[in-house]
């Protein structure tokens, strides 16, 4: 295992006429047996940060080390990384076993030992009873599982997997992802792994990397991204339901500051010590209330800073439900996890957790 | 409005057979989800209702009349496909007129403009009809495809996975947007889906689909709450029920499960006991919901002790993996992060929401 590092990494292709930075000046650091994910929308630069670690694309500026060594110059299979993709790259002629054993040929490892190693991988995996098969033979999902079952056969000093799990169904989904988490736990390799699904990186990271339009935006643990997302691009991605964001005004009223939505038709009590480093006490600043939908309350205690709102729709899912909430020009989505039930237009009084309101900057979307 | 019957249907491509004699009812105004996975039959069933398709034996009848013997204009279902497919160089306006400005409509132009206007005005889209579909917002194209089905005033809406090309996000929230629109609608809307939650939300009943069969008609609090069997079970809650294998055993007065292996053993409640008693001797399958189950620091009598333990934090829920034995267990807890000293932890099952099932896998009940 191994650190791997980035300074100043950027990519940009040109077409005729202009230029693309899909990667724009990436820092960061994975350190030697840590679960990193790399999370962002489609386009985000994610997937070509990861090729120019494994060396399928040169890098337009900047430097990747991989354990202290230089090897943005080197050739991808002089790095010693493995490499899940997305879509396969299985050799169709071979066998799911010749394709998964195929990257061990050139070692030093006894036919013995290899066929060990297979048997434990196609446990783990559960691909037992596909291991004399073709690709052309097995669904899409099999087929990713080859490919995932060939990049950690190897010993290699850093795994990078592509959207691994995209085309499992969402049960084969979960378990296989705990699998690759215990296994993760069992040998602290260093992995980065890349996807657009906030759960899968929640569940899975050590840290995750935000990505936006080639930039990264913030590098935290899942705990700490969830609750304190640096910016409203991370706060309105990682989170489902998605956190609410109500536009408005902070200002002082004496010596409280307060709150109040655009349409006047929330006025929030603040706690001071939440606004006190960046809003000062003369004149309001113009933000972004953020709030997440569990924290909401949708039965407050009487006389708690409550303020009246409208259903207008209610899901009921089981044992939790989610409502909307018509707050003047303003909807906020909620979780119900007890046995309440609501029905659209029904009036209701709800709070915000004050301790866990969050503000943006109107502009840089920055959090205060 | 109308009701829909399918009596015995059938449909067989060859040796195949997709739909195995399907009975179902469906109440005027109704809005009915098929729920199931791939392959289960789903859509063939709402291309015979549309006469997309020939049933191959078996009656389907709108309003009491038969209509699987006629052409497919003559039904009058609207069917709403995964894409809307909005014709991109028409305004809302010409996209929702078009179904009106068929010859055989023979609709006035008076009276084409005063239907999509009302049906606009109800759908909240009347600012928009001078746009074009590439400047709607996704929330805003499936209100027009909406409109455009509902100008016609058909009998029935047929919806064939309507959101299941969109992303998570946007999906979870056109859902709810449709569920906003699914009051107005005031017509029957068969849809078909293969996600769980689409299915709870948007549903008055839900008929749950089998390799062809039904096996579970009911409201989504029968289906959650009490499904007949380990597949329906199985297709609604994430993550999905934990079935473990085990047998039940005499413990005094008592009954407890006590899985294959016996690291794992939790009572009877009383209300099953009648139910399992006779079953002594076979093996029976528990279902325990994610949420049914917990791991705790403080153990109650007979806990059983966890020997591996796992978390994924998912923002505003923690997932868990607990290992007892040979068995392992999903969990879905509120608080995030592991409890503390990782080292002695046990399992706390709500017994009293446990399902349990015969070894064919159908659930046990109270009798």
């Amino acid at each position: 295992m191994a650190e791997v590092r980035l300074e100043r990494v950027s990519k940009s292709y040109s077409s005729r006429k202009k230029k693309i930075a899909a990667v724009r000046g990436i820092d960061l650091v994975c350190r030697a047996g840590e679960f990193m994910v790399f999370l962002g929308p489609s386009g985000c630069g994610k997937t070509t940060t990861m090729r120019l670690i494994a060396g399928l694309e040169a890098v337009t500026s900047g430097k990747i080390f991989i354990g202290g060594k230089r090897v943005d110059l080197l050739a991808p299979e002089k790095r010693n990384v493995a490499l899940a993709f997305e879509n396969y790259a299985l050799y169709p002629p071979l066998t799911a076993r010749e394709n998964i054993v195929f990257p061990l040929r050139a070692s030093r490892l006894g036919p013995g030992e290899i066929e060990s190693r297979l048997q434990e991988v196609a446990s783990w995996l559960e691909l037992e009873g596909i291991l004399e098969r073709k690709p052309a033979q097995l669904g899409g999902g099999q087929q990713q599982m080859i490919s995932l079952a060939r990049c950690i056969i190897r010993d290699a000093d850093v795994y990078l997997m592509d959207e691994p799990l995209s085309h499992l169904d969402s049960d084969q989904r979960f378990k296989i992802r705990t699998r690759l988490k215990a296994f993760h736990e069992e040998t602290r390799k260093t992995i980065i792994y890349v996807t657009h699904d906030q759960m899968e990186a929640l569940a899975l990271a050590d840290r995750i990397a935000v990505m936006n339009e080639g930039r990264l935006q913030q590098i935290d643990p899942p705990d700490r991204l969830y609750a304190r997302p640096e910016n409203l691009f991370v706060a309105g991605f990682v989170g489902e339901p998605p956190m609410n964001f109500i536009p408005g005004s902070l200002f002082w009223e004496g010596s409280e500051p307060f709150f109040r939505s655009e349409d006047k038709r929330l006025n929030l009590k603040v706690i001071p010590e939440l606004v006190r480093p960046f809003l000062e006490s003369a004149g309001g600043r113009r933000v972004q209330l953020g709030i997440r939908p569990e924290d909401i309350a949708l039965a407050p205690d009487p006389g708690e800073d409550s303020f009246a709102t409208v259903v207008e729709v209610y899901e009921s899912l089981g044992e939790e439900g989610i409502v909307e909430l018509r707050l003047g020009q303003n909807v906020l989505t909620a979780l119900s996890r007890s046995n309440l039930s609501f029905r659209g237009g029904q009036p209701l009084s709800v709070s915000l957790n004050r301790q866990k309101v969050a503000f943006f900057d109107h502009q840089t979307g920055g959090r205060l | 409005m109308a009701g829909v019957s399918l009596v015995r249907v059938s449909k067989r491509y060859g040796n195949l057979v997709a739909v195995d004699r399907v009975s179902l009812e469906i109440a005027p105004a109704e809005f009915f989800v098929i729920l199931g996975p791939a392959g289960a039959g789903k859509t063939s069933i709402l291309k015979m209702i549309a006469g997309i398709e020939e049933i191959s034996e078996g009656e389907i009848r709108i309003d009491g009349g038969r209509v699987d013997v006629r052409a497919s204009g003559d039904i009058d279902a609207a069917m709403i496909f995964e894409n809307y497919a909005l014709y991109p160089h028409w305004t809302v306006f010409e996209n929702m007129a078009f179904p009106l400005k068929a010859k055989r409509r023979k609709v006035t132009s008076a009276e084409i403009n005063n239907r999509v206007a009302e049906v606009a005005r109800h759908l909240e889209i009347g600012s928009l009809l001078e746009r074009y579909p590439a400047e709607l917002s996704g929330g805003q194209k499936q209100r027009v495809a909406l409109g455009r089905a509902l100008v016609r005033k058909p009998r029935i809406f047929l919806m064939d996975e309507p959101l299941s090309h969109l992303d998570a996000k946007l999906r979870h929230q056109m859902r709810r947007e449709l569920k906003k629109l699914k009051e107005s609608l005031g017509t029957s809307v068969i849809f078909v889906t293969h996600d769980y939650m689409e299915a709870l939300s948007l549903a008055d009943r839900i008929a749950v689909l089998n390799k062809g069969r039904v096996c579970q008609v009911g409201t989504p609090d029968d289906v959650y709450f009490s499904p007949e069997n380990t597949f329906v079970a199985s297709l609604f809650g994430y993550p999905r029920i934990n079935l473990v294998e085990g047998r039940i055993l005499s413990q005094g007065e008592r009954l407890v499960f006590c899985s294959e292996d016996g690291a794992l053993v939790f009572p009877v409640p009383l209300r099953l006991k009648p139910g399992l008693e006779n079953r002594k001797t076979d093996r029976v399958t528990a279902g325990i919901r994610p949420t049914s189950v917990r791991v705790v620091t403080n153990p109650p009598p007979g806990a059983a002790r966890v020997e591996k333990f796992l978390t994924e934090p998912s923002g505003n829920k923690c997932l868990q993996h607990a290992w007892v034995g040979r068995t392992s267990l999903a969990m879905a807890g509120d608080t995030v992060g592991p409890p503390e000293g990782q080292d002695r932890l046990f399992v706390e099952v709500a017994a009293e929401k446990v399902f349990y099932f015969d070894p064919s896998g159908n659930r046990i009940k109270e009798s």
